[in-house]
C-alpha cells in the first residue's frame, strides 16, 4: 500500500517523461519548437542566468494574487451570503469575470494600469475572485442550522457566528477552491509578465524567448512554472492535512 | 400576573402557520427548578411551542414570560439552555472544545463561576474523551456531549427539543437516566419535549398533554414518584400506571371522538 503510492506516481512520471524524450530523438522534431527534457534541465542547471530569481518573483506574485483574492472573494462571499439582494447583483459579474478568457484583455489593463507588477497581480487576482467569492458564499451559508440556532440561544453576534460556525463550515470549499485558483493565478502572472513591457518573471523571459524563437529558455520558464505550481499544490495539501483534520475528505478509511 | 416563582409563563399563545393553526391558545407555567414534559403526538406543535417560548419564533398571538422578562432578555443574559434535536456538534472541534462553545461567545454575560465540565463530562461516562472529535463518537455519545454543552451554560431554564429522538431505545434508556442525574444536581428549570410515555413518566414533575392541530393543552398531570429518582423505578407498578395514565391521555387527545 505504501509503496504503490511511491512507485506508482514515480512511474507515471518517468514514463511521461521517457515518452517525451523518446518523441523529440526520434521523431523529427525541429529543434525550435520542443525540445526534450534532458536539455531543458541542462540548459536550466548549468548555462542559465536569472531563472531563481525570475521564478521566485513569478511565485510571489502569483502567492500575492492568490491571497488577495482569498480576502477579496471571501469579503464578497461573506456580503453575498447575508444577502440575497447583494448575491443577484454580484453573481453575474462574478460569472462574467469567470467565463470571459483574461488573455483577451490582459494587454488592455497592462497599457491602462501601466508595466511592472501592478497590472500581473490585477489581472492574477481578479480572475481568482470569483471562485473563492462562491465557495465562501455556499459553504458560509452552509453551516449546521441546528448549530446557529444554538447560538441564536446565547445571543452570540453575527461576528462570533462567522468566526465560530461559518468561517469554519466554508474552509473545505475553500481549499478546493484554492487549488483551482493555483494554475488560473500563475497562468494569469505569466502571460501578464509577458506582456507588461518589464523584466519581471518567468513571464517576461518566456515573451522574449518566443520572439527569438529560443526553445531552450522557453521550455525552462515552464519548467520553473510547473515547479511552482507543484509546490503550491503540495502546500496546499499539506495546510488541509493540518486544518481539515475533521472533514471526511481528509479521514483515512477504516477499511 | 405572572406568580412570583414562575421561570417560564406562556400566556395565551397562538401560533398559525398560513393555513395550518399549529397552536392555539396555550396557557402554562412551569416553576423554578421544575422539569416540565411536553407530551404530544408528531403534529401537535410542541416542538414550536418549545422554540416560541426560546424566542426562536414569534407567535401569532399571546406572550411568554422568561424570569417576568422577554425571551430575548433571556437570551442575552444567557439564561437559556438549548438542546436540539440533532446534536449539532461542530464537527471540528473536539469535545471538550463542543462542551465549552457556548461560553466562548457573548462572553461578558457568563456566569461568575464556570461549571466543572471535565466533572461532567465524567458524569456522563465521556471520562477520556476530551480531545475526541465528535466524527469519532457514536450517536449516544454525541448526545451526551450536547447535553453537557447545555448544562455548562449554567443557565437556569433548559429547553430541550426531543433531544433522544433519533437514539435507539436501549441507548435512550440509559440518556435519560444520565438527563434526570445532571438535571437534579442543576436547580434548572426544564421544558423537554418528548413523544415517548416512558420519557415523560420517568423524567417530569408534570406533564402537558398535547393534542394535535391545533395544538391545544388537554390536560396537565403531577408525577409523584420521589425524587431522586433511580433506573429501578421503571420496574415499579407506580411507573406502569403512570404510563398507563399518560398514554389514555395521549389518546384521548388524539382523538376526542373515540375515548
Amino acid at each position: 500500500m505504501r509503496t504503490r503510492s511511491v512507485v506508482a506516481p514515480a512511474l507515471g512520471i518517468v514514463t511521461f517523461f521517457g515518452l517525451w524524450e523518446l518523441l523529440v530523438r526520434v521523431g523529427n522534431v525541429p529543434s525550435y519548437s520542443l525540445r526534450p527534457p534532458s536539455q531543458v534541465l541542462r540548459y536550466l542547471f548549468n548555462d542559465s542566468t536569472g531563472f531563481p530569481k525570475a521564478t521566485w518573483q513569478t511565485g510571489a506574485d502569483a502567492l500575492e494574487a492568490l491571497l488577495l483574492a482569498l480576502l477579496i472573494g471571501l469579503a464578497f462571499g461573506s456580503l453575498m451570503a447575508a444577502s440575497r439582494w447583494l448575491e443577484e447583483a454580484a453573481q453575474p459579474v462574478l460569472i462574467l469575470i469567470q467565463v470571459t478568457p483574461w488573455v483577451a484583455y490582459s494587454a488592455s489593463v497592462v497599457l491602462w494600469i501601466g508595466g511592472g507588477s501592478k497590472p500581473v497581480l490585477f489581472v492574477a487576482t481578479l480572475v481568482c475572485v470569483p471562485a473563492f467569492a462562491f465557495a465562501s458564499m455556499s459553504g458560509l451559508r452552509s453551516a449546521d442550522p441546528a448549530a446557529l440556532e444554538l447560538l441564536r440561544c446565547v445571543d452570540a453576534s453575527a461576528w462570533e457566528t462567522l468566526w465560530h460556525v461559518r468561517l469554519p463550515n466554508a474552509l473545505p470549499n475553500l481549499f478546493t477552491a484554492a487549488r483551482f485558483a493555483v494554475g488560473l493565478s500563475l497562468a494569469a502572472v505569466y502571460f501578464t509578465e509577458g506582456g507588461a513591457l518589464s523584466n519581471r518573471g518567468l513571464g517576461a523571459i518566456g515573451a522574449k524567448a518566443l520572439a527569438a524563437t529560443a526553445a531552450l529558455p522557453l521550455w525552462s520558464t515552464v519548467f520553473c512554472s510547473a515547479l511552482l505550481g507543484t509546490i503550491a499544490l503540495v502546500s496546499i495539501s499539506v495546510l488541509e492535512r493540518v486544518l481539515l483534520g475533521w472533514h471526511a475528505s481528509q479521514r483515512r478509511a477504516a477499511r | 400576573m405572572s406568580p412570583d416563582n414562575a421561570a417560564i409563563h406562556v400566556d395565551g399563545v397562538s401560533k398559525r402557520f398560513d393555513h395550518v393553526c399549529a397552536l392555539q391558545d396555550i396557557t402554562l407555567t412551569v416553576r423554578a427548578g421544575e422539569f416540565f414534559t411536553l407530551l404530544g403526538a408528531s403534529g401537535s406543535g410542541k416542538t414550536t411551542l418549545l422554540r416560541i417560548i426560546a424566542g426562536l419564533e414569534r407567535a401569532t398571538n399571546g406572550t411568554v414570560e422568561i424570569e417576568g422578562g422577554t425571551p430575548a432578555a433571556a437570551r442575552r443574559a444567557k439564561r437559556i439552555g438549548w438542546v436540539p434535536q440533532s446534536p449539532a456538534l461542530l464537527p471540528w472541534r473536539t469535545v471538550e472544545e463542543n462542551v465549552r462553545l457556548l461560553t466562548q461567545v457573548n462572553r461578558s454575560a457568563n456566569r461568575r463561576e464556570p461549571v466543572d465540565t471535565a466533572a461532567m463530562l465524567a458524569r456522563v461516562g465521556l471520562a477520556g474523551f476530551e480531545k475526541a472529535l465528535p466524527h469519532e463518537l457514536s450517536g449516544g455519545m454525541q448526545q451526551r456531549v450536547a447535553l453537557v454543552r447545555a448544562f455548562a451554560l449554567g443557565a437556569p431554564i433548559l429547553l430541550m427539543d426531543e433531544p433522544f429522538a433519533a437514539l435507539d431505545e436501549i441507548t435512550r434508556f440509559e440518556m435519560r437516566h444520565l438527563l434526570v442525574d445532571l438535571w437534579q444536581s442543576s436547580g434548572a428549570a426544564v421544558v423537554f419535549v418528548t413523544h415517548s410515555l416512558a420519557e415523560a413518566a420517568y423524567l417530569s414533575d408534570r406533564v402537558a398533554v398535547l393534542t394535535s392541530r391545533p395544538g391545544r393543552v388537554s390536560a396537565i398531570h403531577d408525577i409523584t414518584a420521589p425524587r431522586p429518582r433511580v433506573p429501578a423505578l421503571e420496574d415499579t407498578p407506580e411507573f406502569f400506571a403512570t404510563v398507563t395514565s399518560l398514554r389514555d391521555s395521549l389518546r384521548l387527545a388524539m382523538d376526542p371522538g373515540r375515548s
